[in-house]
C-alpha cells in the first residue's frame, strides 16, 4: 500500500498483475495441495470404509452364525424338552409296568414255590414207589432165580430118569430080541401048556413094558416141551428185565423232560395268548391283509405319539378355553361397568338437558324482565323531567309496576313448573332407550346364566356317569345275589377222597383194557408173531402196580398184626410176670426160659420137647434137690415146685433187705 | 371276647366229636381193618382211633377246613357216606346236622356245667353209634367198601382248591334212624343214619 494515492488506507486498491499471478500460483498451489490432501484423505477414508465394510460383513456373518446357533440351540432345546417329556412318560410307564411285573413275578414265585412243594412231594412219593418197585423186583428176581434152579434140578433129575428108563428099554429090547431068537429056535419044538402060559404072561409083560416106555417117552417129550417153554419164558423174563431197566432209566430221564414239556406248554400257552391278542388286532382290520406285530407296534407307537400330540393340543385348547372363559367373564364385568357408566352418563345428560332448559327458561325470563325494565325505564324518563307534579302518581304507578312484575314472575315460574312437569311426563318418549338398556342387562344376565348352566351341566354329567356306574355295579350285585338265592347250599367233598381214588383207578384200568382190546383187535389182522401191542404192556404194568399196592397193603397189614401180636404177647408176659413171679421167654427150639422177679440174674430153662429142666438157681436155694425130688420126681407137680422156689427166693430177698 | 372264645371252644368240641365219630364209624362198620385202629380214652369211653397215616391225614384235612367253616358259621351239615366199591352204591349215610345257635351270655360256672352236660350227651351218642352195628345190615366182603365225607356249606363260603362240588349221595328209599343230639353254647348237633336195606 502506497501513500501516494492519498486515499484512505482502509480503501481497497486494485491488485497488480504480478501479485495476481503470484496469488493465482499460490492459489493453484494451495488448490493442488488441497487436492492432494483431499486425495489422501479420500484414500484413507476409502481404506477405512473398506475395513469398516469388512468389519461390518464379519459382524454380519457372526450375527448370522449366532442367530443360526441360537436357532439350533432353540430347536435342540425343544427337541430335548420333548425327549425329556417322552422319557418321563416312558419312566412312569416303565414304573407302572415294573410294578405290575413285580406283582406278577411275585405271584408266579408263589405259584412256583407251591409247584416246587408239590413236585417235591410227588418226587418223594415216586422215589418211595420206585424203591418199593426195586425191592419187589429184587425179591421177584431172587424168587425166579430159585425157581429156575429148582426147575433145572428137576430137569436134570428127569433127564437122569429118562436115561435110566432108556437103558431099561434097551435091556427090554435085548430081552425081546433074545426071546424072539429062542422062539425061532423053539419053533419046531412042542411046548407044554405051562410054557405057553409063561410065554403069554411074558408077552403081556412085554406089552405093558412097551406101553409104559411109550408113556414115559410121551412124558419125556412133554417135559422137553415144558423145558423149551421154560427156556423161552426165561429168555422173555430176561428180556422183560432188560426192558424194565431200560424203561426205568427212561422214566428217570422222563422227569426233566416232563418239566421241560410243562415249561414248553406254558410258553406255548403264553405265545398262543399273545398270538390271539395279535390276531384280535389283525381281525379287527382288513381280513385280507395280515399285519405283523412289528407293524402294529410301529403303528401303535405312531398312534401313541399322535395321541400325545393330540393330548397336548387338547390341553392347550382347554387352557385357551379357560383363558377365553376368564376373558369373557372379565369382558362381561367390563361391559357391566360400561353400562353403569353409560347409565350414569345418560342420567347426567338428562339432568344437563333439564338444566339447559331451565337456563333457557331463565334466559327467556331474564329477557322478558329486561324488556319490562326497559319499558319501565322509558316510562320513568318523562317522570324524571317533571318530578314535582307527578310524585304522588309515580309512587302509585311504581307500586303497580312492582306488583305487575311480581305477578309476571310468579306466572312465569308457574309456567316453568308446568313445562318441567310436561318434560317429566314426556320421559315416556325415551322408553325405547330404556328397553335397549334392559335388553343389554338381559344379555348380560343370559351370559352369566349360560356360564352357570354350563357348570351345572358338567356337574350333572359327572353325577350321571357316577350314578350309571353305581347302577351297573348294583345290577351285577343283584344278579349275583339272585344266583346265590337260586343255589343257597353247596355240597363239598375233598378232591382227593378214597372213593374218588378208587374210581380213578378203576377208570384207568378200564381205559387201559379198552385200549388193549382195541389194539389186539387191530393187530389180529396183521398177526406179528414176536410183537405185542404197547397197550398190553401198559396194562400189565398197571396191573403190576396194583398188585404191588396190594402187596404193600398186605405187608402193612402183616406188620400191624405182628405189632398187635407183639404187644399182646408182651402184655401176656407182663401179666405172667406180675402174677406168677416169672418172666417167660419163649425160645425157638421149644425151650422156655423163666426168670424169677426176685432173682433176675438167674434163670430156669424148661425143655418141653425133651422134658428136661436146667437151672443155675441151685446155689441160691439150699434144698434144691429135695424140692425137685419132692415136687417133680415124686408128685409130678411143676407149678408147686416153681411156687416153692419163688417163695424161697422172696424170703431170701426179704432177708437181704432187712 | 368271651363270646368269640365260646365260639372257638364250641367249634373245637364239635370238630373233635366229628373226628371221633368218623373214626368210630369206620371201625365199627369195618371200612378199614381193625388192626389200623388203636384204643384211646375219650369222653370217659374207650374209643378207637386210626393210626394209619394216610387216613389220618385225610380226616385231618377235612376237619381243619370244617373247623374254619364252623367258625364262620358256614357249615350246616357233615355227611359220611359208605360206598360199595364194586357197584358204587351208597350203603350207609351218616348225617351230622349242625345248627348254629345265637350267642348267649354265661358265666364260668355255667360254662363248666354246660361242658359237663355236653360231654355226657356226646358220651351217650358215641355209645349209640357203637351200638348201631346191632341193627345196621352187615357189610360183607372185607375191603369192598370205601367212604367219602361231604360238607354242606353256604353258597358264599370260601372254598379252597382242594375241595370240589359233589352231589348229595342220597340213598333212595333208605331206612332212617335218628340218634341222640348234643348241644354246646353255640351249636346243636343232630345225628342220624340212613341205610340201604337188603345189601
Amino acid at each position: 500500500m502506497s501513500d501516494s494515492t492519498g486515499s484512505s488506507p482502509f480503501l481497497e486498491r486494485p491488485m497488480s498483475p504480478d501479485s495476481t499471478q503470484r496469488h493465482a500460483v499460490s492459489l493453484k498451489y494451495r488448490m493442488n495441495a488441497m487436492q492432494n490432501e483431499f486425495e489422501i484423505e479420500k484414500l484413507s477414508l476409502q481404506r477405512e470404509l473398506s475395513t469398516l465394510d469388512k468389519k461390518y460383513r464379519t459382524n454380519l456373518d457372526e450375527l448370522e452364525k449366532a442367530l443360526g446357533d441360537t436357532k439350533y440351540l432353540y430347536d435342540t432345546n425343544t427337541e430335548l424338552e420333548s425327549k425329556v417329556k417322552a422319557l418321563e412318560e416312558q419312566l412312569s410307564e416303565l414304573k407302572t409296568t415294573q410294578d405290575t411285573q413285580s406283582f406278577i413275578l411275585r405271584q408266579k414265585l408263589a405259584e412256583k414255590e407251591r409247584d416246587i412243594e408239590q413236585l417235591r412231594s410227588e418226587s418223594r412219593s415216586k422215589v418211595s414207589e420206585l424203591e418199593n418197585k426195586y425191592q419187589n423186583s429184587k425179591i421177584e428176581s431172587e424168587s425166579s432165580k430159585s425157581l429156575l434152579k429148582r426147575y433145572e434140578e428137576e430137569i436134570e433129575s428127569q433127564n437122569r430118569q429118562l436115561k435110566e428108563l432108556q437103558s431099561a428099554v434097551a435091556q427090554r429090547d435085548d430081552e425081546i430080541a433074545s426071546i424072539k431068537a429062542s422062539r425061532v429056535v423053539m419053533a419046531h419044538h412042542n411046548y407044554s401048556t405051562e410054557e405057553l402060559a409063561e410065554l403069554t404072561t411074558l408077552n403081556n409083560l412085554l406089552e405093558e413094558q412097551i406101553k409104559f416106555s411109550k408113556t414115559l417117552e410121551k412124558a419125556n417129550l412133554e417135559q422137553a416141551n415144558e423145558l423149551k417153554k421154560l427156556r423161552v419164558s426165561r429168555d422173555s423174563y430176561q428180556f422183560l428185565l432188560s426192558e424194565n431197566e431200560r424203561l426205568k432209566t427212561r422214566q428217570e430221564q422222563q422227569g426233566p423232560l416232563e418239566r421241560q414239556v410243562q415249561d414248553l406248554e406254558l410258553e406255548n400257552i403264553n405265545l398262543q395268548s399273545q398270538l390271539s391278542f395279535w390276531n384280535s388286532f389283525s381281525t379287527s382290520k382288513d381280513e385280507g391283509t395280515k399285519t405283523r406285530p412289528e407293524e402294529i407296534v410301529k403303528e401303535w407307537t405312531l398312534l401313541k405319539h399322535e395321541n400325545l400330540g393330540l393330548v397336548n393340543t387338547n390341553s392347550k385348547l382347554q387352557l385357551d378355553i379357560n383363558n377365553v372363559k376368564v376373558l369373557n367373564d372379565e369382558l362381561a364385568l367390563e361391559r357391566n361397568q360400561l353400562l353403569e357408566i353409560n347409565k350414569n352418563y345418560e342420567t347426567s345428560i338428562l339432568n344437563l338437558k333439564k338444566l339447559n332448559y331451565e337456563i333457557e327458561q331463565q334466559k327467556l325470563l331474564s329477557f322478558e324482565e329486561c324488556k319490562i325494565l326497559r319499558n319501565q325505564l322509558d316510562n320513568l324518563l318523562p317522570i324524571e323531567d317533571n318530578p314535582e307534579d307527578h310524585n304522588k302518581e309515580n309512587a302509585g304507578s311504581l307500586g303497580d309496576l312492582v306488583e305487575n312484575y311480581k305477578n309476571k314472575t310468579e306466572d312465569l315460574t308457574n309456567e316453568l313448573k308446568r313445562l318441567n312437569e310436561e318434560l317429566m311426563t314426556r320421559g315416556d318418549a325415551v322408553s325405547s332407550f330404556k328397553k335397549r338398556k334392559t335388553s343389554d342387562d338381559i344379555a348380560l344376565n343370559y351370559s352369566q346364566r349360560l356360564n352357570e348352566l354350563q357348570l351345572e351341566n358338567v356337574d350333572l354329567n359327572r353325577k350321571l356317569t357316577a350314578s350309571l356306574e353305581t347302577i351297573a355295579m348294583l345290577e351285577t350285585k343283584v344278579t349275583k345275589l339272585r344266583q346265590l338265592d337260586q343255589k343257597k347250599l353247596r355240597i363239598m367233598q375233598l378232591r382227593d377222597n378214597p372213593f374218588s381214588k378208587d374210581q380213578l383207578v378203576k377208570r384207568k384200568q378200564l381205559d387201559l383194557l379198552l385200549k388193549e382190546n382195541k389194539d389186539l383187535l387191530a393187530g389180529g389182522a396183521i398177526s406179528h408173531q414176536h410183537s405185542v401191542p404197547r397197550s398190553l404192556y401198559d396194562r400189565l404194568e398197571f396191573d403190576v402196580k396194583q398188585l404191588e399196592n396190594e402187596i404193600f397193603k398186605l405187608n402193612k397189614k402183616t406188620t400191624r398184626l405182628r405189632e398187635v401180636f407183639n404187644r399182646k404177647s408182651l402184655e401176656f408176659i407182663e401179666v405172667v410176670n406180675s402174677l406168677l413171679g416169672f418172666k417167660m421167654e419163649f425160645q425157638s427150639d421149644g425151650k422156655v426160659k423163666m426168670i424169677s422177679c426176685y432173682k433176675p440174674e438167674k434163670y430156669l430153662v424148661a425143655d418141653l420137647h425133651h422134658n428136661s429142666l436146667k437151672s443155675n438157681l441151685q446155689s441160691d436155694i439150699d434144698s434144691w434137690d429135695a424140692l425137685l425130688e419132692e415136687f417133680v420126681v415124686k408128685r409130678g407137680q411143676m407149678p408147686g415146685f416153681l411156687a416153692s422156689v419163688t417163695l424161697q427166693l422172696w424170703e431170701k430177698q426179704q432177708k437181704s433187705l432187712d | 371276647m368271651a363270646s368269640s372264645l365260646s365260639l372257638k371252644g364250641s367249634t373245637r368240641i364239635v370238630t373233635e366229636f366229628f373226628e371221633y365219630s368218623i373214626n368210630s364209624i369206620l371201625y365199627q362198620r369195618a371200612v378199614y381193618p381193625p388192626e389200623d385202629f388203636v384204643t384211646v380214652r375219650k369222653y370217659d369211653l374207650n374209643l378207637l382211633k386210626t393210626h394209619d397215616d394216610e387216613l389220618k391225614s385225610y380226616i385231618r384235612q377235612i376237619l381243619l377246613q370244617v373247623h374254619r367253616w364252623l367258625l364262620g358259621g358256614k357249615c350246616n351239615k357233615l355227611v359220611l357216606c359208605i360206598v360199595d366199591k364194586s357197584t358204587c352204591d351208597i350203603v350207609e349215610r351218616w348225617e351230622f346236622d349242625v345248627q348254629h345257635n345265637g350267642q348267649e351270655s354265661y358265666t364260668e360256672q355255667t360254662k363248666e356245667v354246660e361242658n359237663a352236660e355236653t360231654q355226657k350227651q356226646i358220651r351217650a351218642l358215641m355209645r349209640q353209634i357203637t351200638a348201631s352195628v346191632t341193627f345196621l345190615p352187615e357189610l360183607e366182603e372185607n375191603d369192598n367198601y370205601t367212604f367219602n365225607v361231604l360238607a354242606y356249606t353256604d353258597a358264599n363260603a370260601k372254598v379252597p382248591l382242594e375241595w370240589a362240588d359233589s352231589d348229595s349221595m342220597d340213598i333212595p328209599d333208605g331206612e332212617r334212624v335218628e340218634f341222640r343230639s348234643f348241644s354246646t353254647n353255640n351249636h346243636k348237633i343232630r345225628t342220624q343214619v340212613s341205610y340201604k336195606m337188603n345189601i
